[in-house]
């Protein structure tokens, strides 16, 4: 069967930073190599409050309750519980919602939505996936290079069941023997966001084109939501995929990487042009892992 | 194939600044980690996608290192 995507709801961190301000990198490199010229800092509200945001405006705009909850997120306020119970309740959703957290990073929406395709059927007729994360509590203010990168960001979409299939193709995997390339540590007592850049990068031009390539032979893709982590990164990955770069949107002209809300802002600021066309997800991250599906926009 | 001057000719397009084998991210103000991206995406268009297979690249932060192991696992002339 198939699975229908609702437009997502945004929330991006409150404070607006300029990359060139608080980096003194040079703006070629910005545009080249970063991507956005901007990055966006949530000061105010924890993963909770951001989720609840989002989720709120996506409830009031579908006007729909859910049969389950996926909630995407890694740095949760506390170790336990997840916020999603609690934001169960707080959105008023019924006792006998299914929720689930899964603890991903920028795999996790396209994960979720592989997992949502599953749990859709004529009774579980509607999902909500929820992504937050907030990566700027993680990270060194002497850490530039890392700081540059990352927004602070939540996104609520809803997912439909559909009778007619839409749902192609997906493929995903793992490599978790480099888990550490990306990963929270203990630095002077305090939990720090490390990330080999070299080693993530590698990861993904060896494992995403492939997976893109396989699918993009058996159909044909007229656009490409591809994880936008950095420009140098997506420009790889799509020469190595063989995609005609027209095909592949960005938002680097709006934030920075927003984790596992980067496919949904993806979808948020181009989802009319979607509507009816085979469309490709794809996620990688923190794993490390990776995630690509192919479904027909409806 | 890849000649130890392209190698020079890339890295030093990378980090901004002319490289030779003595260089590495200690004496070369530029090699930071945006530059040794560059870097490993340069030779991975160059080498079709061979030398990303080499997974002690990304460790690798010398001129001298890197012109090694693509030696080593023939991408350049020797």
């Amino acid at each position: 069967m198939g699975i229908k995507i609702f437009k997502p709801s945004i929330y991006l961190g409150s404070t607006k930073l300029s990359v060139e301000n608080i980096s003194k990198i040079k703006k070629k490199i910005i545009e080249d190599k970063i991507g956005s010229k901007f990055i966006h800092i949530e000061n105010k509200k924890n993963i909770l409050e951001m989720s609840y945001t989002v989720a709120k405006k996506a409830l009031n705009k579908e006007k729909q309750k859910p049969n389950f909850l996926i909630f995407v997120c890694q740095g949760q306020d506390n170790i336990f519980p997840s916020a999603a119970e609690k934001l169960a309740f707080m959105l008023g959703l019924k006792k006998d919602t299914f929720i689930l957290t899964i603890s991903a990073g920028c795999s996790g929406f396209v994960q979720a939505v592989i997992l949502a395709n599953k749990l859709l059927n004529k009774k579980n007729k509607n999902g909500l996936i929820i992504c937050a994360e907030k990566y700027s509590k993680y990270i060194l203010q002497n850490d530039i290079k890392t700081r540059v990168l990352f927004s602070d960001a939540a996104s609520a979409t809803f997912v439909q069941f559909n009778k007619k299939k839409n749902y192609h193709y997906e493929i995903y995997g793992h490599q978790g023997d480099n888990s550490d390339a990306l990963m929270i540590k203990k630095i002077n007592g305090m939990d720090k966001l490390s990330m080999n850049g070299q080693k993530v990068f590698l990861f993904g031009i060896n494992n995403v084109p492939d997976g893109i390539k396989k699918i993009s032979k058996n159909i044909k893709i007229d656009k490409y939501l591809i994880h936008p982590g950095s420009k140098i990164m997506l420009d790889s990955i799509v020469k190595k995929s063989l995609i005609n770069p027209i095909k592949v949107y960005n938002s680097f002209h709006i934030t920075g990487n927003t984790v596992s809300s980067s496919i949904p802002l993806l979808i948020n600021l181009n989802y009319k042009k979607l509507l009816n066309k085979n469309i490709l997800l794809s996620g990688f991250g923190v794993g490390l892992s990776w995630a690509t599906i192919a479904i027909k926009w409806i | 194939m890849l000649t130890k001057n392209k190698i020079l000719v890339i890295i030093s397009k990378s980090v901004q600044e002319k490289v030779n084998l003595k260089s590495s991210s200690k004496n070369i103000e530029g090699w930071d980690s945006l530059a040794q991206l560059n870097i490993l995406a340069s030779l991975d268009k160059l080498t079709k996608g061979k030398s990303s297979k080499i997974e002690q690249l990304a460790e690798l932060d010398s001129v001298k290192s890197i012109i090694q192991i693509l030696l080593k696992k023939n991408l350049i002339k020797k």
